[in-house]
């Protein structure tokens, strides 16, 4: 399977999505002008791994910001990764970011993921 | 004759004298008498004429009686006085039988005796001792002494021949002593002397030698000797009657001879044995030098005893004065040896101390050149040492087995190991991967073919673990015995390398400016000294026509070569990279070009040459002329929809009439907004949201007038006014109008929603939220009223429900402040992060008390300062209100 590999930019989070090594990680900004676009080819890769997954799979969140658009995309994603056994997501947040403690509870609470918090 | 006869006189006069006396004597006594028995008459004076008579007769008688008396004696007394006088007379002729006569007699027979004791002496003293005397008896003293002086005369005589006899015998001995300075002729003579002159038969002399291992009597000269078995020349110290003679100090004389000491040999008397033997130590200063030895027939009388011994003493003094004076010529001789030695060896010292100067000096020569030399080889090592720790090469000795013997100190400064670490071990693990195949080819062929040089490149870790190219070439000194290794010389051609691989970029920088599309022009200190074929479709002329020629003096348009000397110009005092765009007319008609001029620098990092890179933009001017009137357009667009989009926003007036101390803070990101305030008044009721659309710009203005229109109609037309119920109704006409509702919706959009319900009446409001918070300032404390955690619209959430109202007594002083998400999220500060809520927070605790205005004033401040040069996030949309 093809890493999936997107550096981040100003407006739009750095992506890896790797299956061989177990690294899964979405992080930085998220801002893009056209969120559902910028997502497409990551909600495709987990269409395409669900089939063929990990016996565990670390799904890293490590996000400063995400605007209202990015937000239903992560939804996505994150509902995306409810139908792949063996997940677990790992939610970072700054110490001093509650807004983005918060945001990773009420997406913790809309999907049945579980989520382990994490500081950086 | 006067004399006697006085005395004559007086020997008359005394008998004399005498009678006269007697005489006197007599008349005196007669007169006395007389006067005694006369009654003497008185008158003593008167003498009696008796008296005269008798005296004179008297006198007379006395002279007569002297006269006879006195003739004897006068002849005596005459005789007497002869003897007296040492003459002796005649016999006297008168002689009387009386008693003068025989003292006459007498006195002649003392004449005579007189007269032979003096002849006798006349005799003796004449020499004849042999003269008959005979004393004249007993008594006679003066015989007895004549013949006493005789045979004492006798004696004297002999022993003053004796004397002689020695005194002579030793003065002739002394000649011979004098005559001789040697002992062996000495002992010659003196011996045969001594045997003439003590009538000896025999004779030997020896002396005494005093030697390291004990003194020895030595024969030294013999005389007639015929020993058989005492025939010893040498004895020890009271080794036999010699030696026994030297340890006494004290002659021996006998005449009991041993029966074998001594046969004489003589054809006149046969074996015949001496009689006496004199064996005599030769003494002076109580030391014993020699002996003389001596026999005879006859035994040594006194005498030549006497002179042997004297002669001994002389010879002794003779023997240690010819030992002296042999010691002093010996030592003489010796010193003078000595001497002679010691002045040749002065001489040879001399000489030598010449030599050793010559060879000192000589020595100090080479010693000098010596250092000199030393110096030289130090000097020769020290820049042999320089010379090798700073030569671009780093020279190796290997083993056989591929260790390094040896490692030149250059190796420090080009791979930056010390040569202690590389020496003795191999290197092999240094060479990179991909270079040790060949590097062990190296050795492989150095041993192959011993006589070729094999030169090969590879890469080397150096001590910092960076690679480094070396070029080595290995020689075989196998067979050198003085090496008996390869010798590699390496040298670091990283940068040959690197300028192997520049010349070859160059080469296809050449290629690819000879390919390429864009105008590419070196120009040098106003000439051009490169040009690609590029500029023949722009003017028709090859590049030949213009390489190596002045800008000026080429067929260029006036403009180019202007703007090219320009931007030279530009480059040379700024030192930069140049961009820019110019026109550039040309036979293709008016081109526009993007020109790079980029500085090219010599060693001395001085510009030597710019390099003028001219791209044809002509047509993407086209483009962007296209490009910016379409934008322009849109622009244009979006400026009329905002117009619209401010059509809808609140009247300010009526916001500022029902809420005199509020604020509404409102800064879209882009010229449109997905943020927009809502208020509606209606009644006592004062319904006040911010609203935060997905998206900003176009798609969130869009979304932003649905927003609108639905809050509108659900609380102007419909009347809903309880804050939750609005919401939901806004989700559900969100999600209808955008068809959310339904399987394959294409929209996740919706919004967040932060709305009040102010009764200024009743002194409440009544709050819902989606996704946003309302901050509420009562007594100085800050209170949160979260909202719903989903959204309007975006599809159904999971969890979903009602949203919830929330009811807030107010006061007067109590403060109430929402926002869209903008605000909070927007990045900044010194690390770029959020603002963040916390940071809002506290904001509005600090400032809540301020009046509206400047409460405005001073969250757009501190927000403004935290972005800083960022961008804008998101819309921001802040509302406050103040009771």
């Amino acid at each position: 399977m093809e890493i999936l590999n997107i550096e981040g930019a100003e407006d739009t989070p750095k992506i890896i999505l790797d299956r061989t090594n177990g690294i899964f990680e979405i992080s930085g900004r998220s801002l893009p002008e056209d969120s559902a676009e910028f997502y497409k080819p990551v909600l495709e890769w987990l269409k395409s791994y669900s089939g063929q997954s990990n016996s565990a799979t670390d799904f890293v969140f490590k996000l400063e910001y995400f605007n209202t658009a990015s937000s239903k995309l992560i939804l996505d994603v994150l509902s995306s990764l409810e139908s792949i056994g063996g997940t677990t997501v790992h939610w970072y947040h700054h110490e001093d970011d509650e807004d983005m403690q918060e945001a990773g509870q009420e997406f913790s609470e809309l999907v049945e993921i579980p989520f382990e918090f994490r500081t950086y | 004759m006067k004399t006697t006869l006085f005395r004559n006189i007086k020997i008359s006069l005394k008998i004399t004298a005498l009678v006269l006396v007697m005489t006197l004597a007599s008349v005196t006594a007669i007169t006395l008498f007389y006067f005694y028995t006369e009654t003497a008459s008185t008158q003593v004076g008167i003498i009696s004429i008796p008296a005269v008579i008798i005296s004179l007769f008297a006198a007379a008688m006395s002279l007569l009686f002297a006269q006879w008396f006195m003739q004897p004696l006068e002849s005596m007394h005459h005789t007497l006085h002869m003897v007296s006088k040492g003459e002796l007379p005649e016999k006297s002729a008168l002689l009387t039988s009386d008693e003068f006569g025989m003292m006459q007699a007498r006195v002649d027979e003392l004449v005579d005796m007189l007269k032979q004791s003096a002849e006798f002496a006349q005799k003796i003293g004449e020499g004849k001792f042999d003269t008959p005397f005979k004393a004249a008896g007993e008594n006679d003293s003066l015989g007895i002494a004549l013949l006493n002086m005789r045979n004492s005369l006798v004696e004297t005589d002999k022993k003053e021949k004796e004397r002689n006899w020695i005194v002579l015998g030793l003065a002739e001995a002394g000649e011979i002593l004098r005559t001789h300075d040697s002992l062996d002729t000495l002992g010659d003579d003196i011996i045969r002397f001594t045997i003439n002159k003590v009538n000896a038969i025999q004779g030997a002399f020896y002396v005494v030698n005093k030697e390291d291992e004990g003194t020895r009597i030595e024969l030294c000269n013999s005389f007639a000797y015929n020993r058989k078995k005492y025939l010893k020349s040498s004895f020890r110290i009271a080794e036999g009657l010699v030696g026994q003679a030297v340890a006494e100090q004290d002659m021996i004389l006998r005449t009991e001879i041993p029966a074998e000491y001594i046969t004489i040999s003589s054809g006149i008397l046969g074996d015949k044995k001496p009689s006496c033997i004199l064996i005599m130590p030769l003494i002076a200063n109580e030391e014993v030098f020699g002996v003389i030895e001596l026999a005879g027939f006859e035994k040594f009388d006194a005498s030549q005893v006497k002179f042997v011994q004297e002669l001994g003493t002389m010879l002794a003094r003779t023997i240690f004065n010819i030992k002296v004076n042999e010691r002093t010529r010996r030592l003489l001789a010796e010193s003078q040896a000595m001497s002679n030695d010691l002045k040749e060896k002065q001489e040879v010292l001399r000489q030598n101390a010449e030599e050793m100067q010559a060879t000192q000096e000589e020595l100090q020569r080479s010693n000098l050149m010596l250092e000199e030399q030393v110096e030289e080889v130090n000097h020769t090592r020290n820049r042999m040492q320089l010379l090798l720790e700073n030569a671009s090469e780093v020279i190796t000795i290997y083993e056989e087995n591929g260790s390094i013997r040896y490692i030149s100190p250059s190796v420090e400064t080009i791979l930056g190991y010390a040569p202690s670490e590389i020496q003795g071990t191999t290197d092999l693990e240094h060479v990179h991967p991909d270079g040790q195949e060949i590097y062990q080819n190296l050795f492989a062929q150095l041993k192959a073919n011993p006589n070729e040089k094999v030169t090969v490149q590879f890469e080397y870790k150096n001590k910092n673990g960076r690679y480094i190219w070396l070029e080595a070439t290995g020689t075989n000194f196998m067979s050198n015995r003085a090496i008996h290794g390869y010798i590699v010389n390496s040298r670091d051609i990283t940068e040959r390398r690197r300028a192997e691989q520049e010349q070859r970029m160059r080469s296809k920088m050449q290629a690819l400016s000879e390919n390429s599309t864009d105008l590419i022009a070196r120009l040098e200190e106003g000439s051009i000294s490169y040009i690609n074929p590029v500029i023949e479709s722009y003017t028709g002329k090859e590049a030949a026509a213009f390489i190596n020629k002045k800008v000026t003096d080429t067929e260029l348009d006036q403009t180019v070569l202007e703007s090219w000397l320009q931007i030279v110009e530009q480059v040379n005092a700024t030192q930069n990279k140049i961009s820019t765009e110019m026109d550039f007319p040309s036979e293709l008609g008016k081109r526009v070009m993007q020109i790079s001029a980029i500085p090219e620098y010599n060693e001395k990092e001085t510009i030597e040459s710019v390099l003028v890179v001219s791209h044809d933009i002509t047509e993407r001017k086209l483009i962007e002329l296209d490009i910016q009137n379409k934008n322009k357009k849109i622009n244009d667009s979006i400026n009329y929809a905002k117009r619209i989009q401010n059509a809808i926003l609140p009247d300010n007036f009526a916001i500022s009439s029902a809420l005199p101390d509020s604020f509404i803070l409102y800064k879209p990101r882009d010229v449109v907004s997905g943020d927009f305030p809502w208020y509606v008044q209606t009644g006592d009721d004062i319904f006040i949201a911010a609203v935060d659309c997905t998206g900003h710009g176009v798609p969130g203005a869009l979304l932003s007038l649905i927003g609108y229109f639905l809050l509108n109609d659900i609380v102007r037309s419909r009347h809903v006014t309880n804050p939750g119920q609005i919401l939901d109704l806004l989700d559900e006409g969100v999600t209808q109008t955008l068809k959310q509702d339904q399987a394959n919706s294409a929209t996740k959009d919706g919004m967040d929603i932060a709305l009040c319900r102010i009764n200024t009446k009743t002194k409440t409001l009544e709050y819902a939220g989606a996704h946003r918070p309302l901050y509420v300032m009562k007594n100085n404390v800050l209170e949160e009223i979260k909202g719903n955690k989903f959204p309007i619209g975006g599809g159904v959430y999971k969890n979903q429900t009602k949203f919830t109202t929330t009811q807030v007594k107010l006061n007067a002083g109590d403060s109430v402040y929402f926002s869209s998400d903008g605000y909070p999220d927007q990045f900044g500060g010194a690390d770029g992060r959020k603002f963040g809520s916390k940071r809002m927070r506290e904001l509005a605790e600090r400032i809540h008390h301020l009046p509206a205005h400047l409460a405005m004033e001073a969250f757009d401040l501190e927000w403004e300062e935290w972005r800083g040069t960022q961008k804008q996030t998101d819309d921001v949309l802040l509302i406050g209100i103040k009771f």
